[in-house]
């Protein structure tokens, strides 16, 4: 405290002189009610605050977790909707086809990280290759003529490969030609092998009864040269069957007289 | 013998809690800052509405509480900022009326007011000091009752009322010889009376 100058210690001096008639005079006093109310303020106030404290670290680690699982969750949907990254965006059709994949990728995600990373190209490929089973399934009947090679290249947009060319880095560009090079040589063998298995439309599951009634078919609908071929196939696979009168007839008129 | 705790340690104790500590500092201060209120706005009604805002700004600034100064100028720099408000609020009166209850209490004799003359005419220079101090100019009776009701030094008065210490020398000065003048006109100025 700075010492007093002269002029305050003469100052000091009056006011005390007055300080003892304004005591005298200066007792008034704050209502009991006025009193009881900040007293009562002053506590709430600790106990609020102490409620705040004892909440406050569990509510922050909740805050924390809610936060954390809505993100995780987040992600993980806005990285389901959006279109994978070797699948092109475009068109509606595009859109359409990349669905089936959108699917398949999910199912390979369910797997463990480590399957996954262990066969990345395989996944890839196998994930084209369904792709383009789904559209051919899509187009039964035309089956012969989607096996050609040249329809089975075909049925890898192409548009989206050239898309990827210009936009994909060279090594994920060369990554991607192998892994469709592998589908296209998976896509022959397979119909190779259905070739060999069932003659044209005939389905490999086909009971004899549901062939010969669908043979009798076409027979009504005067498809009688079409009848001929399924017939040869049915006899192919089933060379013992008892054919009924009328696929008899049909089957002795097919073969070469030998006269 | 323990000494009592300071201002400063109660309202620290308070900030932790303990709400004893307020209520200690509550009696210390309840009385000063009432009647620095009440002869600021000059009503009781609402010098009771502004004294609840200051302790209610007290108890709500307990969490921030740092000893930065004295208490007692923490206490008087919140209640000095809420007469200025009451005031933005409810325009200055011309008449400054003088509490009722100031009267009241100046019928109670003292314990050395045994004689009724002496104690009547010690009585009648309380309130005439009250009238004087009532018609100060607002900064000099601010200077005098900060000095008076909260004990605060002029540096203190300087700094709750947020000029220079010259000024609040310059205002407490004049206020004193107002003060004195007003009493010794009256023939009471009798430094033995107030012993």
């Amino acid at each position: 405290m700075k010492p007093m100058s002269p002029e305050e210690e003469e100052l000091e001096a009056q006011r005390s002189r007055l300080s003892g008639y304004y005591r005298a005079g200066s007792t008034e006093e704050p209502a009991a009610h006025l009193d009881t109310a900040i007293l009562a303020a002053a506590r709430r106030e600790v106990a609020l605050s102490r409620f705040a404290r004892s909440w406050h670290l569990p509510a922050s680690v909740a805050a924390v977790l809610v936060i954390g699982v809505s993100l995780a969750l987040m992600t993980n949907e806005i990285e389901d909707s959006l279109p994978p990254a070797d699948t092109p965006v475009g068109t509606a059709e595009q859109a359409t086809q990349a669905a089936p994949a959108q699917t398949m990728r999910r199912k390979a995600e369910s797997r463990p990280r480590s399957e996954r990373e262990s066969r990345p190209s395989r996944d890839r490929s196998a994930r084209i290759d369904r792709d383009a089973d789904s559209r051919q399934n899509s187009a039964a009947g035309k089956m012969d003529a989607a096996d050609t090679p040249a329809s089975v290249a075909a049925a890898v947009p192409g548009p989206a490969l050239k898309q990827l060319e210009g936009t994909a880095p060279p090594e994920a560009m060369a990554e991607r030609k192998e892994g469709l090079a592998d589908a296209v040589q998976e896509k022959r063998a397979a119909a190779q092998l259905r070739k060999e298995a069932a003659p044209s439309s005939a389905r490999p599951t086909d009971a004899p009864e549901e062939w010969l009634n669908r043979i009798g078919e076409l027979l009504r609908d005067g498809k009688t040269s079409e009848a001929r071929e399924q017939l040869a196939g049915f006899r192919k696979r089933y060379p013992d069957y008892r054919l009924p009168e009328a696929l008899r007839e049909l089957e002795i008129s097919a073969k070469p007289n030998p006269n | 013998m323990d000494q009592p705790a300071s201002d400063e340690d109660l309202m620290l104790r308070y900030r932790n809690g303990d709400v004893r500590a307020f209520e200690n500092l509550y009696a210390r201060h309840r009385g000063g800052v009432f009647r620095y209120v009440l002869r600021q706005v000059g009503f009781r009604s609402a010098a009771e509405e502004v004294f609840q805002e200051v302790w209610t700004n007290i108890i709500s600034a307990r969490a921030r509480y740092r000893v930065e100064a004295r208490f007692a100028t923490f206490l008087y720099r919140v209640a000095h900022n809420c007469v200025i408000d009451h005031f933005r609020r409810k325009p200055r009166l011309q008449l400054i009326a003088l509490d009722d209850d100031a009267e009241e209490a100046m019928q109670v004799p003292g314990p050395h007011e045994q004689q009724p003359e002496r104690a009547m005419a010690r009585r009648q220079t309380a309130k005439q000091l009250l009238r004087a101090l009532a018609l100060l100019p607002e900064e000099q009776r601010e200077a005098f009752l900060l000095h008076e009701e909260g004990g605060l030094t002029l540096d203190e008065i300087a700094d709750v009322t947020g000029v220079g210490r010259e000024t609040a020398k310059s205002r407490l000065r004049y206020a004193l010889a107002k003060l004195r003048q007003e009493l010794g006109g009256l023939g009471l100025n009798h430094e033995a009376d107030v012993a």
